[in-house]
């Protein structure tokens, strides 16, 4: 990439469809059938605000950057909506810009943007997204991704548009790196049907350090029984049956449920009241459905190999629930193995609003086993 | 008696070069034998020594005759040059420290233990005394335990010494006992029911800190690599028991605030233990006293040159503030105007961690280690010991492949947790693989204890024992094998070629149904034979079952 002389030519495209599935529990935003039921269960869409976020830091930053924008909801739209006219829009190749945007107009516009001489491809979107980017490239193309899909699993993404303003902005000073990562998707029926698995569709040249990515999802490996089952005895002498406690997704909170003989959702947010699963699988809105006036708890572990613990596979846990959370009462489980993969923390918060990443932030004690805790910081993504 | 003059006679010339230099990797090949058991070795009417028959009637006034077993024990009948053989073998198959060059037991590695200790350690005046004869018959052995515990009160820099630990996790182990009786005194024991330890400290101390019946809270490193001490600081309470804590700890930076984390948990009340297990970069330089801890521990066989005895026995020595000593458990050596007599033990001291005086030969092993070399030669030990460590640190960082996480550009103390996780993204090779590679070479290798923080992980501890030729050897050895993971990355995954044995299953070793730990077992779970059950202990059934965390493995 060129960085020596000139502003940092920066192409944009945003898939205004991504992580629509995710407030809305649907744990992927493919197809638009998909996409329509998310609008229908009230998820609003989130990318474009995402890319205005990162937009916004940039330009805090005041360094010299170009803009290249995809057209309309593509990229343009953002760009606007967060003050800043982007520098051009690329010209679409189809007489029209398109309507409704599909995998093969995310294709589309990573090919026509790259065609104009770009330095680093940004794209606010999921493991989908980075799919359809990747396949309109050229092996020597660079791009950073805008975490903005439900749960990524490709090691594209940046930590959050914050960050990859830092990124960029480090590239348009001149001292940007890039490394290696790779795309990975996953099969989001199969998942809707408790069953996960990834595919890796290829590799891409990324804008930052491998340690400045979120890092690719590591899957749960198998953990002893008697790992699980400490974690699960000791979560179940701290879950207050009064309170509602909302039980994250993953392996290791569904054990803490299973210890409680109680049959969670894999993947999804569920309801744990007063030893009963009151509802499973919910919806943000859904969410406030159930637990309104009541007292909450939620119990969550950090996602393996990224270590985010809000803000990833977990968005049902809107701003509203958040809020309403006293911070001693979210409750953190992991392996001792996956803390020591993650190199003992920090976990990510990716929260919007300042006030309600300040309040989750900071040292937290983690349960690791039976009368067995790490002491883990929570930081800002 | 021969007398050896130690002394040079005369100025020797140099010796000629030799004509060809040898290379540092060595054509190594282990020895294998498939050596059978011993027990298959044995032939009827074989024997090593042939003792004279006995007469019955002359043998029945004796007092063995109470309790002489009717049955000979099922021992193998073999001869004496049968039984040297079968042994020697069994020991060419292993890679012990005084064969390879072991500094790949990195937070482990044994110094050498020097031969003629052992004349001491095995002398009648110390093989042949009872634990309970007077103590006017054995006033040389509690000479050496008094002058023991005043040297290692001097490294220390502690009040009192209590040496009658047989590990240095029972010591630890102690410690957590003394812990708990100190706050019993004061009435706080039950509220005071965490115990604060790092991830990269000794896992002994969460380990006995947990069997003792404490909650046990882990801190993990900083992006420095030190214990995160605002972590510290947020979950100290008046519930906090004590902190353990080592330093430096497994990734060999020392900690220079470690006085703060210190005052932290002093500030709410609880106590703080310094696990010197592995004081090799210490001796003479830094004190547990200065540094404001209450207690400490050594394990003698890691700094102070004793075996490590296969496991044990070894020796732990307690290292103890006044206000804590009353609390040390076993028999203290006092001198009185009649000589060396055991003290009488406080009231709140701590029950015995075993019978009787700790395990004295290794006492005497330490002992004599420690006035063979004086003060000034203890802190050369540790001299020496750094030096190594950061000369195969500077070696090492050469390696196209491997790092050392934290403290970029620093110097370590006396160990280095390295990191081989750019050879592994590049080459598939994972660190376990390189270790088996590195047997073929005649050389131990270690990664870490789990979970591993620091990935594809490799710790290496070269203490003050081996010279710079032996430490090149290894770095050459790890060069060479870092060197054929990207040449030839499959040779790797199938490695050891030229070791005793082949790849061991891992889950067969933590599954006790394959063991066989006596001939009679091997001969019920291998050989299918029957035997007529044993009497056991058996649980009550309303016993709750405890549970037990998983058996980690180390590769």
């Amino acid at each position: 990439m060129s960085t020596a002389a000139g502003p940092l030519r920066i192409g944009l495209i945003v898939n205004p469809v991504a992580g629509l599935g995710g407030p809305a529990g649907l744990k992927g935003s493919d197809g638009t059938d998909i996409q329509a039921e998310a609008l229908r269960r009230g998820s609003v869409p989130r990318s474009a605000a995402r890319m205005g976020r990162m937009l916004r830091e940039l330009r805090r930053r005041d360094v010299p950057v170009w803009l290249l924008a995809a057209p309309g909801a593509l990229g343009e739209d953002a760009a606007r909506a967060a003050g800043w006219e982007s520098d051009a829009v690329v010209p679409w190749p189809g007489a029209t810009a398109p309507a409704a945007t599909t995998a093969a107009d995310t294709t589309t516009a990573a090919a026509a943007l790259t065609a104009c001489g770009i330095d680093v491809l940004v794209f606010a979107g999921g493991d989908g997204t980075a799919r359809d980017v990747a396949a309109g490239l050229g092996p020597d193309d660079v791009v950073l991704g805008l975490p903005a899909g439900v749960k990524m699993q490709s090691g594209v993404f940046a930590r959050s548009p914050e960050s990859a303003a830092g990124i960029l902005a480090d590239a348009a000073r001149g001292v940007g790196t890039t490394s290696v990562a790779e795309v990975v998707d996953i099969d989001e029926q199969a998942r809707r049907e408790g069953i996960i698995s990834s595919t890796l569709y290829g590799q891409l040249r990324v804008l930052g350090a491998r340690a400045q990515m979120q890092g690719g999802k590591v899957g749960s490996r198998s953990e002893p029984r008697e790992v699980l089952g400490g974690i699960a005895a000791e979560c179940a002498g701290r879950i207050d049956p009064e309170a509602m406690c909302l039980l994250g997704p993953g392996t290791t909170v569904a054990a803490v449920a299973a210890g409680m003989g109680l049959d969670s959702s894999l993947l999804g947010v569920d309801v744990l009241h007063r030893g009963r699963l009151v509802a499973t699988d919910c919806s943000a809105a859904e969410l406030h459905q159930v637990t309104a006036g009541h007292r909450l708890q939620v119990l969550l572990s950090p996602v393996g190999g990224q270590g985010f613990l809000l803000g990833r596979g977990n968005q049902q846990l809107d701003e509203a629930l958040l809020a309403r959370l006293s911070p001693a009462e979210l409750l953190i489980v992991c392996t001792p193995e996956k803390l020591g993969a993650l190199g003992g923390g920090p976990f990510y918060v990716d929260v919007p609003g300042p006030d309600l990443a300040a309040a989750l932030t900071g040292p937290r004690r983690v349960v690791t086993g039976r009368r067995q805790e790490a002491v883990v910081r929570l930081q800002a993504a | 008696m021969t007398v050896i003059d130690t002394e040079p006679t005369a100025v020797a010339a140099p010796l000629p070069a030799l004509p060809v230099e040898k290379p540092l990797l060595r054509d190594y090949h282990a020895a294998r034998w498939d050596e059978p058991l011993i027990f298959q070795l044995s032939a009827e009417g074989h024997r090593g020594i042939d003792v004279p028959a006995e007469d019955p009637a002359a043998l029945e006034a004796t007092p063995e005759s109470v309790f002489r077993r009717s049955d000979a024990p099922g021992l193998p009948e073999i001869g004496q040059s049968q039984v040297l053989r079968h042994y020697l073998r069994l020991s060419q198959e292993t890679l012990g420290a005084d064969l390879n060059v072991d500094i790949g037991q990195g937070t482990c590695t044994m110094k050498y233990s020097p031969k003629v200790n052992e004349r001491f350690a095995g002398s009648g005046q110390s093989v042949h005394t009872h634990p309970l004869q007077d103590t006017s018959t054995m006033q040389g052995t509690l000479q050496i335990l008094h002058e023991l515990e005043s040297y290692l009160a001097e490294v220390s820099g502690m009040d009192a010494v209590s040496l009658q630990a047989g590990s240095g996790s029972a010591a630890i182990y102690g410690n957590v006992k003394i812990v708990q009786a100190f706050h019993e005194s004061r009435g706080e024991a039950e509220q005071r029911d965490e115990i604060i330890t790092t991830i990269f400290s000794h896992p002994s101390n969460a380990a006995t800190a947990k069997t003792a019946g404490y909650k046990v809270i882990t801190l993990y490193p900083d992006e420095n690599g030190f214990p995160d001490l605002d972590a510290l600081k947020a979950v100290i309470s008046d519930r906090t028991a004590a902190l353990f804590i080592t330093n430096p700890e497994d990734t060999g930076i020392f900690n220079p605030r470690i006085t703060e984390y210190v005052d932290a948990v002093h500030a709410v009340g609880g106590i703080c233990v310094y696990d010197q297990a592995n004081a090799n970069g210490l001796l003479g330089i830094a004190r547990a006293r200065e540094a404001g801890f209450d207690l400490c521990h050594f394990n003698l066989h890691k700094t102070f040159s004793t075996p490590h005895a296969c496991g044990g026995p070894a020796a732990g020595a307690i290292g103890a503030t006044n206000e804590l000593a009353p609390f040390l458990p076993g028999l203290r050596v006092e001198r009185t105007s009649e000589g060396y007599a055991w003290a009488k033990p406080s009231e709140s001291a701590t029950a015995d961690i075993r019978p009787f005086h700790g395990v004295i030969p290794n006492l005497i092993r330490a002992y004599t280690w420690i006035r063979s070399l004086g003060p000034e030669g203890l802190r050369q030990v540790s001299e020496i010991a750094v030096l190594n460590n950061n000369y195969v640190l500077a070696q090492l960082l050469k390696v196209d492949g491997v790092t050392a996480p934290y403290a970029a550009g620093q110097h370590r103390i006396e160990q280095v947790r390295y990191s081989w996780e750019k050879l592994a993204g590049e080459t598939g090779v994972s660190s376990s693989q390189i270790g088996a590679r590195m047997a073929d070479y005649g050389m131990h290798y270690w990664t870490s204890h789990h979970p591993y923080v620091v990935p594809e992980p490799l710790t290496l501890e070269p203490t003050e024992s081996y010279s710079k030729r032996e430490l090149d050897e290894y770095i050459e050895a790890l060069r060479h094998t870092a060197a054929e993971a990207r040449s030839n990355p499959a040779l790797l995954q199938e490695a050891p070629y030229r070791s005793s044995i082949h790849t061991v299953d891992v889950d067969a070793t933590t599954d006790p149904d394959t063991w066989a730990t006596s001939w009679r077992a091997y001969r019920r779970k291998y050989l299918g034979e029957e035997f007529a059950a044993v009497p056991r202990w058996q649980p009550a059934t309303d016993l709750p079952v405890r549970q037990r965390p998983p058996k980690a493995h180390h590769r």
